[in-house]
């Protein structure tokens, strides 16, 4: 028989300026737990904090940062819709090769359409494949009540097996690697100096989102459906519907996320083209707490890894899954701190007296 | 005999109410002893002590004359004490006899287990086939699942919780029969029942809770069935019954009616069989009964939340049967439900965003951009004594009298209300809340609005409403106006 009794309560709501705080401690925790780990690979810990910076936020770095930046916080901003709403998109990855993929079709169908108006078909081509990709989840979670987070996480293999049968198959180009012909160079989208303009389509998305979330209908409605579906009759919300259109709305981000990707960044797809910024993204979404004002900034961080990682390949040979154990350490973190700030765990000790009287 | 167990001074607080004040008990081996009390008394929650489930605030507990502390469910088992749960937890894709070796933590290959399920079975003239798989039993075939997990745990001390408030009344014979049947074995059977009869049917003796406090125990052929009733719902004093507010007079406009109203629950039991009533413009009519008979279902149905089976509902000499919730709420009927957590509010969303929930319509500008006027919400939140700054607190952030005051703004104040469906309004709130539940209903009446209640509370029903209902297991078994109200029938009326 035990003699500890462990018990967890629920917390009285924190502070706001406290929690950010919590959160920060979470992100230093999880690079701390990693120096160890990069010792044990034989590399001083030091150069690889430094790598870290260097390798993201140097002057040099920081195109190569705001090129993953744009994708992760797409997807961030795409797990936040769903989970707003209680639903568990996790497919960004899927969704996000789709977009791509569709672009490509659209674009070798129709290569001649000039500069602007290819520019927003690069966006509304991904935005619908990715929402449609993921409105089939969402029409089964509807309909047939089959869990969102299981069948999203699924076709994103069916969405990269797709993926590879074009690469090795139909659209194989005539260079032999397994890539495609080239997306058609006035889909491309241009830079603005060293700096993709792809990040004012991300800012005009992220100010898209925002009103739907914090300013309409709609938004609220994504909220109430989140509680529960007893409030959901009582309100009288069409929640078939509503459900659709949340997951084709999530799908629609990861989807733009993959068709800008190709347009300014990747230019081809490959098999390698799922870098699994989805995943990141959904990290991203819990650091951010699900408000889309703040996805930016923890976007940048996961963005920060990505860039970083290459750099450290390069000049401390550090397997690049270093960084994704890094991570996968930081959602742990970051998880163990939003447990920690809402429940409170009390450890107590039963006295001898008591346990003899047990038996 | 001897003493199986024994509680001093058990003291149990929940937030906003004190559901056990200084409770004494005792159980003897070979004694089957009824726990008696209406809804709310405090019977499960002494159960769920006893049985680990919750753990006193204060108070000792004693097994075998030894002090114990029951911190969890395994705790009360490795005791020997077990529960016999109203609702049975059992895997539905697995067979019964495989459920029973779950349960047990036995080998379902286990031929001697097998023998000792039979031998059990056998032994108490239990049917039930072991080969069946849950998903294909009826409700008190599970019951029956339960009670057989029960025996097989070969324990000292059984309690049995209301084991006969869901079954038919073949059941029930079995589940008293088996009852004896222990109690002759030597064992210490405790029986949580809020049925007078079968006190007299089974018990040995006999305890009554009222409010979370013990009014006596007693043998029971030394206790009349006068003063079982006297003690478990109280005496009316005649003051309660004058003061009652019923100013105006009902008219003879009919504003409800329903017909024939079959309604089922969430996992598709026939909980409202048949049921009419109707409810005139300026009328309170109250809905009482024992707990589970089904009034929840009614009244989820007529609110427009629940599947209708069968029957027909007219509001205002309109069908709206078919209706959804918010498309009544349009015609001027309001729903204050009684699940308040998980129903009547969005608990992580603010105060404001409740009181706007159901009228999206209203709050929406043509952009699908929602809008509110700050002014005259907090001008509700005043009406009904709430400060102005709540409006961006979270619903989690406010205690259940609270709550139930942004429910009511949102659902009877700032619109004109013809009809009012109130779903146990004042279960569990505090004196003030509950008194301006009161108040605001007396005066909707006044002005000409039709209220149909539902509660447990016979003081509630005597005190507000002028026509009163019974309702049993599902059925409408009396009507009468308040004034031809026989009390005393009617609380033996609440413990069938």
């Amino acid at each position: 028989m035990s003699p500890l009794k462990i018990t967890v309560k629920r917390r009285e709501r924190l502070p706001r300026k406290l929690k950010a705080l919590y959160t920060a401690v979470a992100i230093l925790v999880s690079f701390l737990i990693a120096a160890p780990i990069v010792a044990v690979l034989g590399i001083d810990p030091l150069m690889f904090y430094k790598y870290l910076i260097v390798g993201s936020f140097a002057p040099y770095s920081i195109p190569l940062t705001i090129i993953n930046l744009i994708p992760v916080t797409l997807c961030c901003i795409s797990a936040i819709i769903s989970f707003r709403a209680g639903l568990w998109n996790i497919g960004q990855d899927g969704q996000y090769v789709i977009g791509a993929i569709f672009l490509l079709w659209i674009a070798s169908l129709m290569p001649s359409v000039p500069p602007p108006l290819s520019y927003i078909l690069v966006v509304l081509a991904g935005g619908l494949a990715g929402g449609l990709w993921c409105l089939i989840c969402g029409v089964l979670r509807a309909y047939t009540e089959a869990n969102e987070a299981v069948t999203t996480l699924m076709m994103l293999y069916v969405a990269s097996s797709i993926l590879n049968y074009l690469c090795y198959g139909p659209w194989r180009s005539s260079v032999g690697f397994p890539e495609t012909f080239p997306l058609p160079q006035s889909y491309q989208l241009p830079n603005i100096g060293p700096i993709t303009s792809g990040i004012i389509a991300l800012a005009v998305l992220i100010f898209i989102a925002w009103i739907i979330l914090e300013k309409t209908r709609l938004g609220l409605e994504m909220s109430i459906l989140a509680e529960g579906s007893r409030v959901v009759d009582y309100v009288g919300i069409r929640y078939r519907r509503l459900i659709c259109l949340v997951m084709f709305l999530s799908g629609f981000y990861a989807g733009v996320a993959g068709s800008l990707y190709l347009s300014y960044s990747a230019k081809f797809l490959q098999p390698g083209f799922i870098a699994y910024y989805g995943f990141s993204g959904v990290i991203a979404a819990w650091l951010c707490e699900l408000r889309v004002e703040y996805s930016v900034l923890a976007s940048l961080l996961l963005a920060a890894l990505y860039s970083s990682s290459y750099t450290m390949q390069a000049t401390l040979s550090i397997p690049s899954y270093m960084v994704d154990a890094l991570e996968g350490l930081l959602l742990i973190c970051i998880l163990l701190v939003h447990f920690f700030t809402r429940y409170r765990v009390e450890i107590r000790f039963i006295s001898t007296a008591e346990k003899g009287d047990r038996k | 005999m001897s003493l199986a167990l024994e509680l001093r001074g058990i003291v149990k607080k929940f937030p906003h109410a004190l559901a056990l004040d200084n409770v004494d008990f005792d159980l003897r081996y070979g004694e089957i002893h009824a726990l008696l009390g209406e809804n709310g008394a405090g019977k499960t929650t002494l159960v769920n002590i006893i049985s680990g489930v919750y753990s006193a605030d204060s108070g000792e507990i004693r097994v075998d004359g030894r002090r114990v502390i029951i911190s969890s469910p395994r705790d009360a088992q490795r005791l020997g004490i077990v529960s016999v749960s109203q609702h049975p937890i059992l895997v539905d894709s697995l067979t019964v006899f495989e459920n029973l070796a779950l349960a047990l933590d036995r080998n379902p290959q286990d031929r001697t287990f097998m023998r000792e399920v039979s031998n059990t079975i056998s032994r108490f003239g239990i049917k039930i086939d072991l080969k069946k798989r849950i998903w294909q039993l009826s409700a008190s075939e599970k019951a029956r699942v339960e009670i057989v997990k029960a025996l097989l745990r070969d324990g000292k001390i059984y309690v049995f919780d209301e084991p006969t408030s869901l079954v038919g009344l073949k059941e029930r014979v079995t589940v008293l029969r088996i009852m004896r049947q222990l109690r002759d074995l030597g064992k210490a059977v405790l029986f949580i029942t809020h049925r007078v009869d079968e006190v007299y049917e089974i018990a040995d003796r006999v305890t009554v809770l009222r409010r979370g406090r013990k009014i006596f125990t007693k043998k029971v052929e030394e206790v009349s069935k006068r003063d079982l009733l006297e003690a478990m719902f109280g005496r009316y004093s005649e003051q309660s019954i004058a003061s009652t507010s019923r100013i105006s007079k009902p008219s003879d406009s009919v504003i409800l009616k329903v017909e024939n109203l079959s309604v089922k629950d969430d996992i598709g039991r026939l909980r409202v069989k048949d049921v009419s009533l109707s409810v005139h413009s300026g009328e309170i009519v109250g809905v009482i009964g024992p707990a589970d008979s089904g009034q929840r279902e009614l009244m989820e149905a007529i609110a427009r939340v629940r599947k209708v089976e069968r029957g027909r509902i007219i509001m205002f000499g309109k069908d709206v049967t078919k209706l959804k919730s918010n498309d009544i709420r349009r015609l001027g009927v309001a729903y204050i439900p009684d699940d308040r957590l998980n129903m009547g509010c969005a608990l992580s969303l603010s105060v404001r965003e409740n009181l706007v929930m159901r009228d999206l319509d209203k709050y929406t500008t043509r952009l699908g951009l929602y809008k509110y006027d700050n002014a005259s919400l907090c001008s509700l939140l005043t009406k009904v004594g709430l400060r102005e700054d709540l409006l961006d607190v979270p619903c989690a952030d406010l205690s259940g009298g609270m709550i139930q005051r942004v429910i009511l703004a949102r659902e009877i104040l700032g619109r004109d209300i013809k009809l009012i469906l109130a779903s146990y309004p004042t279960q569990g709130l505090d004196h003030e809340t509950t008194k301006l539940i009161y108040d605001t209903f007396t005066s909707l009446k006044g002005c000409g609005c039709g209220i149909l209640l539902a509660t447990e509370d016979v003081d509630e029903v005597l005190k507000l409403c002028d026509r009163i209902l019974v309702m049993v297991n599902g059925r409408t078994i009396y009507e009468a106006d308040r004034d031809s109200v026989d009390v005393e029938e009617l609380k033996e009326m609440l413990t069938y």
